[in-house]
């Protein structure tokens, strides 16, 4: 059967295809990929042929692509240097990833699978891990230093490696994947490179979206949970006073229908 | 616009996201996947064993109808071993090496290629026809092949030329690379492992690389009953690469196991339909063309890793009768 499409339409159609691939292995879809791989030289279409996928995709597929919310200016420093900067400041990241637009009954594990990485059980350890290390970024108030970051990692045994993997390799990928962010303070009166001294952990626009508050949240009471009394309360009371600030920041941009990582999930 | 199909909804959508993540669908696998849907649906509990035939096979229709447009297509195949019927979802546009293109890096995409160049080329000769490649056959092909540089294949390599421009500058996979590899392929539903560890294409891979596989490795010119790489089932004419062959090494005949019982109610005599030799069922496709020769058998008994014989290779996964008591 040939249905007769118009060229944006034509377009539309091999940017979900392309948006789909990408999902699939969890690349980030960029406005630079979409407009190489898709557009060519009809670039000056994207919103248009945007608009028109994200009708195919909410459509049919019950997806739409979200667009990475852009990362707050953390320190003071950026805060200046962007004052000073003649530009405009950015006001998208150009970042996307494919979320659900079902009602939440519709996204249980029951329907949706689990992701097809390697395996069922290096993906389990892959989710508990960034999962572990947002939570620990957000009861930091929303930062975690190097410093911080590989004392909890010693702490939790998992300095050296992850499951079988090298810590460093599944940071690498947390990275890649957007579940955290890292911004590294280039001083210039220290030689340091990069020596992890001046880096700051952050939780990354897809740690946000997946995980979230709700996640760690509820990360925090399935793990360290089952405490004695007085620490459960100690715990909840750290929950509320971690999470109020980073709350306050915009991190539950997508609140409500975030669909919570809950605490009966096994981690 | 293109048509929305009618009386589609959250259900159908719910129902198209679960089979893309999965790649497959049985009838089995789907019921408790529509139990759950309905219940959302009727707002009152669903079992799987209520889910009927028809209801799957309508969302299976209105998928199907839904993604067309997108050069999506539901086709419906058999696993060779387990005879399990499946549904797959499948590309219908761009060839293997493209679709890997977008998430891949060009030396995982060169790996590939030389994986499945392994698979249906080194590894599938007349008289030895593995179609699959055991974790070590895998490792040393971590890295591309000085020799291909001036051999056969440096012009017109895969459709898009990936081969041919990244030859030069490709450095391969690192061992370890290759494992994580080859874990992705299984993951994403390239490659399935046996139970003695060898690698060979899934169903999935079969059904959505049909043509390509055809085109690549087979011969348009041969003359009809000339050995070919790519050999289809005499009963159900899909893909095999796991199943038996006929005893008469020339002869290309080839029969899925799980295709041979319907096959022979049909035929006079247990004889190949084309030359008339006696069909044994002792000659394979597969990995069984390795576990049944001598060799492979030998190395068992004594107990040693390696066998004198490359295409033996396979015993090496045998590993609890490492150290044994060698020759060597
Ligand atoms: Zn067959
Ligand atoms: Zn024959």
């Amino acid at each position: 059967m040939d249905i007769e499409a118009s060229p944006d339409e034509q377009l539309a159609k091999k940017l979900v295809r392309y948006a789909l691939a990408c999902d699939f292995s969890r690349t980030p879809i960029r406005r630079d990929g979409i407009k190489e791989r898709v557009l060519g030289d009809q670039g000056r279409a994207f919103r248009r042929v945007l608009d028109i996928a994200q009708n195919y995709l909410r459509q049919i597929w019950g997806m739409e692509l979200r667009e990475l919310p852009i990362r707050e200016k953390h320190t003071l420093e950026d805060k200046r240097k962007a004052a000073r900067s003649q530009s405009q400041p950015k006001t998208s990241t150009g970042v996307y990833i494919l979320v659900s637009t079902l009602p939440e009954a519709y996204r249980s594990p029951a329907i949706i699978p689990p992701s097809r990485t390697p395996s069922a059980d290096a993906e389990a350890a892959y989710v508990a891990f960034y999962t572990m290390v947002i939570t620990v970024i957000l009861l930091n108030g929303g930062e975690l230093s190097d410093a911080k970051l590989r004392r909890y990692l010693h702490r939790t045994n998992a300095e050296d490696n992850v499951g079988a993997e090298p810590t460093e390799e599944v940071l690498k990928r947390m990275l890649s994947h957007g579940y955290v962010t890292k911004h590294v303070q280039r001083d210039e009166t220290s030689q340091a490179h990069d020596s992890g001294e001046n880096t700051t952990w952050y939780v990354g626009p897809r740690g946000q979206e997946e995980v979230g508050i709700d996640g760690a949240a509820g990360m925090i009471r399935s793990v360290w949970g089952q405490q004695d009394e007085r620490g459960g309360e100690e715990l909840e009371k750290k929950i509320r006073a971690s999470f109020g600030p980073a709350v306050a920041r915009g991190m539950g941009e997508a609140n409500g229908e975030e669909d919570g990582w809950g605490g009966d999930e096994p981690a | 616009m293109i048509p929305i199909p009618q009386d589609y909804n959250h259900g159908h959508r719910a129902f198209l996201q679960s089979f893309m993540g999965r790649g497959t669908l049985s009838y089995e696998d789907a019921r408790p996947i529509l139990a759950a849907i309905f219940t959302i649906e009727e707002n009152e509990p669903v079992t799987p064993d209520q889910v009927t035939r028809e209801d799957f096979d309508s969302y299976i229709e209105a998928a199907s109808n839904a993604i067309s447009f997108f050069d999506y297509e539901i086709r419906s195949t058999v696993h060779q071993v387990t005879k399990k019927p499946l549904f797959v979802l499948v590309n219908t546009t761009s060839d293997p090496m493209t679709r890997l293109a977008t998430t891949y890096t060009a030396e995982e995409i060169s790996f590939v290629r030389r994986m499945l160049d392994a698979m249906f080329d080194s590894y599938n000769t007349p008289r030895m026809e593995v179609m699959s490649l055991s974790e070590m056959d895998a490792i040393k092909l971590a890295r591309p092949s000085p020799r291909r540089n001036n051999g056969e294949d440096v012009d017109g390599e895969g459709p898009d030329g990936t081969q041919a421009r990244t030859q030069s500058t490709d450095r391969g996979l690192k061992h370890s690379e290759v494992e994580k590899m080859l874990a992705k392929l299984v993951g994403e539903g390239w490659l399935e492992k046996s139970a003695i560890g060898r690698y060979s294409l899934s169903p999935r891979a079969l059904v959505e690389l049909r043509t390509w596989l055809v085109d690549s490795f087979n011969d348009p010119e041969a003359a009809p009953g000339e050995w070919q790489r790519i050999k289809f089932c005499e009963a159900c004419r899909s893909i095999v690469t796991h199943g038996q062959r006929c005893a008469e090494r020339d002869c290309t005949v080839r029969l899925h196991d799980i295709c041979e019982e319907a096959f022979w109610r049909t035929q006079r005599a247990k004889k190949c339909p084309r030359c008339s030799t006696e069909w044994t069922g002792q000659k394979f496709v597969g990995e069984r063309a390795v576990t049944t020769t001598e060799a492979y058998q030998r190395a068992r008994r004594n107990g040693h890793r390696r066998s004198q014989r490359g295409e033996a290779d396979g015993n090496r996964d045998s590993g609890e009768d490492s150290d044994g008591r060698g020759e060597e």
